[in-house]
């Protein structure tokens, strides 16, 4: 039998053989880094769990189809993007209310009040879970290839080239949305940056 | 180390941690470069928050819950792959559709002979109809030059000249 230089995609390969060993195998390797992806597209923790299992179901699907030419995450992170993509578009179609929207009588409240558990957080958590809600409303509000391109360079195994399949842009047009992507945060997170709370409240 | 091989350093350092002699081989390029200094602060510090960003929550769950959720699909689609087989693999994709498309032709021939065959009848009906109330209501008497005038009629034709006005016949019925 041939060896695969990527172990997920001889994993891939055995899943296409019927293996759910393999295929469990898989998903709790990259369980996380979807979820990450999937989380920060929908900022929606529920929907992005139910589309992360989705993208894992289309996996399993499509395996009947998988040819080992590429690496196996390049393939996943693209269902996934691809996932994304259609849910954006299909809120895009079919805005829901807005929690943040109001009833006219009551113009100065929001629509719906849910209780936030969070509470007497130790003044470095509520300093760093700050900085971390600024970062993700901050990548939030990029375009949606900018964003997931930043996001993708988190993922240590995947480089420039395997990003830009993923993108489905040329290798040049990826470095320049990344780059693009990065200089709105840092314009956005600029006062955050130079403060250097960052740093005092880093794990 | 040039201007574009720092680059190629700043986005290496976008996907992962410099090594060592990175490191120091860009720390001797900021020394050399003043100005590059606060680019590559700010550099630095977006990829210390982006590295930091905490991981989303993913139920206990979530492998086993994926695994039922890829096995259920899986046998679904076995039992609708199982359902068609004989119809669409033993005899072939085109048979039964070129059956439905010929069946379906038909009918519509059928249907359209049909109506033709209907609106036939009608209008022999209503032919007789027509016939049958002139015939009754007229006088009998009126009938009897019947016979001459159909064959003055039928001798006009026959040598395609321009019927030519009867002025004797005329001159006496007046």
């Amino acid at each position: 039998m041939a060896t695969h230089p990527d172990p997920d995609a001889a994993l891939m390969l055995r899943v296409k053989r019927g293996d759910d060993a393999a295929f469990a195998e898989l998903v709790e390797k990259y369980k996380q880094p979807v979820m990450n992806l999937v989380y920060r597209n929908l900022r929606d923790a529920t929907e992005a769990e139910d589309l992360a299992q989705n993208v894992f179901v289309q996996v399993h699907k499509s395996a009947h189809r998988y040819q080992a030419t590429a690496r196996f995450s390049t393939w996943l992170f693209t269902i996934a993007r691809n996932l994304c993509l259609n849910e954006i578009r299909r809120r895009s179609r079919h805005p829901a209310d807005s929690l943040d929207a109001t009833y006219p009588d009551h113009e100065d409240q929001p629509a719906r009040q849910f209780e936030d558990h969070k509470t007497f957080l130790p003044t470095e958590t509520i300093l760093h879970s700050e900085l971390e809600q600024k970062v993700e409303a901050a990548l939030a509000e990029l375009p949606e290839a900018q964003r997931n391109a930043i996001l993708l360079c988190r993922q240590d195994e995947l480089s420039y080239e395997e990003i830009a399949e993923v993108i489905g842009c040329s290798l040049s047009a990826t470095k320049s949305l990344i780059h693009r992507g990065r200089e709105t945060l840092k314009q956005k997170l600029k006062p955050y940056l130079r403060s250097g709370e960052w740093k005092k409240t880093a794990k | 180390m040039n201007e574009q091989e720092y680059q190629q350093l700043r986005e290496q350092s976008w996907r992962r941690r410099l090594t060592q002699p990175e490191e120091t081989i860009l720390q001797e390029y900021l020394s050399a470069n003043p100005r590059a200094q606060e680019d590559w602060l700010s550099e630095a510090e977006l990829n210390q928050l982006l590295q930091h960003l905490p991981d989303a929550s993913v139920s206990s769950n979530f492998t086993s819950r994926v695994v039922q959720a890829a096995q259920l699909e899986a046998a679904s689609r076995q039992r609708a792959s199982a359902w068609n087989w004989p119809a669409w693999m033993s005899i072939g994709n085109w048979v039964p559709r070129t059956a439905v498309a010929t069946l379906a032709v038909g009918l519509v021939l059928s249907l359209g002979y049909n109506q033709h065959q209907k609106s036939v009848r009608e209008q022999f009906a209503r032919n007789v109809v027509q016939l049958t109330d002139a015939v009754s209501a007229s006088d009998p008497e009126l009938m009897q030059d019947f016979e001459p005038i159909r064959q003055m009629g039928e001798a006009q034709t026959k040598t395609e000249a321009q019927p030519k006005a009867d002025l004797e016949l005329i001159a006496l019925m007046k």
